[in-house]
């Protein structure tokens, strides 16, 4: 019961850190509504810039203002963020071996490589969905990874 | 010292490539958390091959590698701005003046960014240091790198051990 009590809290915990992530992706969006967040804007972009190369060629633009990572970085963190919704609301685990997350990782990598030989030009569409099909995976198996660590430290206590 | 060599070799490789911009277009997000995986394995071989690391100190080496990573990215940030008096914010500041420009702004309110941030050039332009930018680097880099090593490391022993005990069996 306190266990199932900890893993809901988890769960909250989890959407909560990856919306607050995600949302800083939009910060260029948000500057329409909040005009005085433009002079936070040099320090969250280094921040993301951080975490992507942040090359324009290679960002979403949404009504013409780019989002502070690439497609493919978008698309992992909102694969991050679709699965820790699904999470909240499904009971039974979701078990990811290695074999499922390499599986799921393969069109990214593909791609990656292809774009890295210049096989093909760089398609933002085919970045963002390899992106989003690895980060629904990844989060799964980091959530049994966060779990299981909590449940061998902490109910041990 | 020893203890924590894995975890300063790789924090020192993560904080190099951080600032190589073709190792950091091909990596993106994954420099830090590869790091902490490595530091692991490395920790692995150097000790045992057969010793269990279990998430609890998988966890602590991602986090030592992401704040070795941390200060020696933001120290090569910082020496390279000084050496060459150039950043990516120095060379993306027309692009940041065409993007602000373009905003449904104040024009007081955009005057004054760009004021601010013209300044923050000039600075790195003329001597090669901003106060302001520093900072803003230095806790970035404080925060991000820690928390990307330790998903790297937990991941990291995850598949690891996983692949120990698949033998094992």
């Amino acid at each position: 019961m306190i266990l199932a009590f900890r893993k809901s809290y988890l769960k909250i915990f989890l959407l909560l850190l990856f919306v607050f992530w995600s949302i800083g992706i939009f910060y260029n969006t948000f500057i329409y509504l909040f005009p005085n967040l433009i002079f936070f804007h040099p320090f969250i972009n280094k921040c993301y810039s951080l975490v992507c190369h942040q090359h324009n060629e290679k960002l979403i633009n949404i009504f013409g203002l780019p989002l502070l990572v690439c497609a493919r970085c978008s698309g992992i963190y909102f694969g991050l963020l679709i699965s820790a919704v699904v999470n909240v609301f499904i009971r039974n685990k979701v078990l990811i071996t290695n074999k499922i997350l390499l599986l799921f990782s393969l069109p990214l990598i593909i791609d990656v490589i292809r774009n890295y030989l210049k096989i093909y030009d760089y398609s933002i569409i085919v970045a963002f969905i390899s992106g989003l099909f690895f980060g629904a995976v990844l989060f799964f198996y980091f959530y049994n990874i966060i779990l299981e660590f909590l449940q061998k430290y902490l109910t041990e206590k | 010292m020893k203890k924590y060599l894995p975890s300063f070799v790789c924090g020192f490789g993560a904080g190099v490539l951080q600032v190589v911009p073709v190792a950091k277009t091909f990596t993106c997000c994954l420099i830090v958390p590869a790091a902490a995986f490595l530091a692991i394995y490395l920790e692995k071989k150097a000790s045992n091959d057969e010793a269990v690391i279990d998430l609890k100190k998988g966890a602590i080496i991602g986090l030592i590698t992401g704040l070795f990573a941390a200060v020696f990215g933001s120290f090569f940030d910082l020496f390279i701005t000084f050496i060459t008096k150039n950043n990516d914010m120095v060379s993306a500041f027309t692009d940041f003046q065409n993007m602000i420009l373009n905003f449904p702004l104040d024009e007081n309110l955009k005057t004054e960014i760009l004021d601010l941030m013209a300044n923050v050039v000039d600075e790195i332009k003329t001597t090669g240091f901003s106060a302001l930018y520093a900072f803003s680097v230095i806790i970035n880099n404080i925060v991000i790198n820690p928390i990307f090593g330790i998903v790297g490391g937990l991941i990291g022993v995850k598949v690891l051990e996983s692949k120990n005990s698949n033998l094992r069996m």
